[in-house]
């Protein structure tokens, strides 16, 4: 019980943080909001030139729903704590938790977890409307069933990506200046996530790489979940590999940041 | 006349000094060159997705084909290049300047204080990896495009990407002079600089009245979209006398509006 006082502190403190920089946030979504503006005029001369009505086999309503779906879910994914944890490795700052009855792990998971909330409520709320008008103008399909499945798996897949850059981040035990390379990182996970394009405009080859890899399960199955193109079978085994991924993930983790952590020198602490 | 001669050549001199001091600070903290590359290929990556949609769709977009469109793309990269390693990193730290009062020093310089202060960083990593990609994106489209390597074809093409950095530079660093007024100008920064991806995709594939407000209003589409337009011969005269009229309207609004900002500059930190 104490153990989760501790932490629920902390979940309230990033929630606090997130409310603090709204401004901030108003701004991510604005450039959320930009390559979607260019995609959904560049799919719409695609498809308005192209003989097909179905391309990289989705019909015009779907990959306009997969644009929108993808930049917003993309965002409600997204970290940003890596540079923390460099900036908490580089100062010396990591030490207060090698002494204090506090893990770093759980600090780091609850803060962000507490940080997404608000987030990612403005963030589901903009896409309910996103769905409706959809729905309204384009005829795409709303199941409430699809909904909640797409809720549980973005809810694993905010987990997930969060394993996956706190993997990253114990770079920042061997290079001490890191933040362009974790940029780099960022953007390549966007793209192999389907968080820019389907995965199915890179062809076969790329989607059978993307299988062996857990990036997908961060974007582009949430959405399928969501509209549609994933069976109730294939969701429940994708709901499987999401959980395996982030067992896998947990795993990594710890080994790196046990290795990591014996390199660490506390300078400026 | 001699005299201007001279300010060029000086000016000149000092810039070539400005791009060896940013490089060696660079290359100080060698793994962050390198992060630095990293992190500029994959925004390559993300522009070449655009390229991989376009020709796997084989589909011709307003008339453009896959080709034609792979010209406009390795234009915009290579334009990025120069925004981006050469502009960006000083109209970000403009507002800064201004606030903790850096000009204070600068202005006694027997240079330019407005080229001291947004041409003084240069970032050779970015620039380096965008001119070498997006040159080489533009050979290959030429190529397939079977474009012929002439004078008109290739000096219509270097004076468009010499008017479109022009545009560039004087368009990106304007909102950054209202830091001259506004004490805190972040936001204008953060969304000025996202308008730059909307170049990402020939203008071909917007409403007409997104195209015209893009070159008349907010000319954002002159920048990447011209040289090719002009390589194509898809260029109409009226493009053609705003591409030589722009850059110098452009050019004496901002020098207007960088003076009467400087008499706001009141150096209130130092």
């Amino acid at each position: 019980m104490r153990w989760l006082n501790k932490y629920s502190k902390v979940f309230e403190l990033g929630f606090q943080t997130a409310l603090e920089y709204r401004v901030n946030f108003l701004l991510s979504l604005i450039s959320a909001a930009y390559p979607i503006f260019i995609q959904t005029f560049m799919w719409t001369a695609i498809y308005r030139n192209s003989s097909e009505p179905v391309v990289y086999g989705y019909t015009y309503p779907q990959m306009l729903a997969y644009t929108f779906m993808a930049g917003l879910v993309a965002r409600i994914v997204r970290t940003g704590f890596e540079y923390e944890i460099m900036e908490d490795i580089k100062n010396g700052k990591f030490s207060q938790f090698l002494v204090q009855p506090i893990g770093y792990f759980p600090y780091r998971l609850f803060s962000y977890l507490g940080q997404k909330l608000p987030n990612m409520g403005m963030i589901l709320g903009i896409l309910v409307v996103v769905l409706l008008g959809l729905n309204a103008f384009l005829g795409i399909s709303l199941e409430f069933y699809r909904g909640l499945a797409f809720l549980a798996t973005l809810a694993l897949a905010v987990v997930l990506n969060f394993l996956i850059f706190y993997c990253f981040s114990a770079v920042a035990f061997w290079v001490v200046e890191i933040g362009f390379l974790f940029e780099g990182i960022r953007i390549v996970t966007i793209l192999l996530s389907g968080g820019i394009f389907p995965l199915e405009v890179f062809g076969p080859l790329f989607i059978r790489a993307s299988n062996l890899l857990p990036f997908k399960y961060t974007v582009y199955y949430p959405i399928n979940v969501l509209n549609g193109r994933i069976s109730f079978i294939e969701t429940v085994q994708g709901v499987l590999v999401q959980s395996l991924w982030i067992v896998a993930c947990l795993v990594i983790a710890h080994y790196l940041w046990r290795v990591g952590s014996r390199r660490y020198v506390a300078v400026g602490g | 006349m001699r005299a201007i001669i001279r300010e060029i050549k000086k000016h000149i001199l000092i810039y070539s000094l400005f791009i060896k001091n940013s490089l060696m600070a660079q290359m100080e903290y060698r793994f962050n060159f390198i992060g630095n590359m990293a992190m500029e290929t994959g925004y390559l990556f993300v522009k070449l997705s655009y390229v991989v949609v376009v020709y796997r769709s084989g589909v011709e977009i307003n008339g453009l084909s896959p080709d034609e469109i792979l010209l406009f793309i390795g234009t915009f990269v290579t334009l990025t290049a120069c925004y981006a390693g050469l502009f960006m990193l000083n109209n970000f730290r403009l507002r800064l300047k201004i606030r903790d009062g850096e000009l204070d020093l600068l202005m006694t310089k027997p240079v330019s204080l407005q080229f001291m202060v947004t041409l003084r960083m240069t970032d050779m990593t970015i620039f380096a990896v965008d001119a070498i990609a997006g040159l080489i994106i533009v050979a290959v489209a030429w190529a397939r495009l079977s474009i012929p390597l002439n004078l008109v074809t290739v000096g219509g093409y270097a004076g468009f990407m010499i008017i479109s950095v022009l545009v560039s530079y004087s368009l990106f660093l304007l909102p950054q002079i209202l830091s001259f007024w506004l004490i805190n100008t972040s936001a204008i920064a953060e969304v000025s600089d996202l308008f730059w991806d909307f170049n990402n995709m020939p203008m071909d594939i917007y409403p007409r009245w997104i195209q015209q407000l893009g070159i008349f209003v907010l000319p954002i589409f002159v920048i990447s979209n011209f040289p090719s337009m002009f390589v194509l011969q898809r260029m109409p005269p009226v493009y053609l006398a705003w591409a030589t009229t722009l850059p110098i309207v452009l050019l004496v609004i901002l020098r207007r509006l960088w003076k009467q900002g400087l008499k706001n500059y009141n150096s209130a930190s130092s």
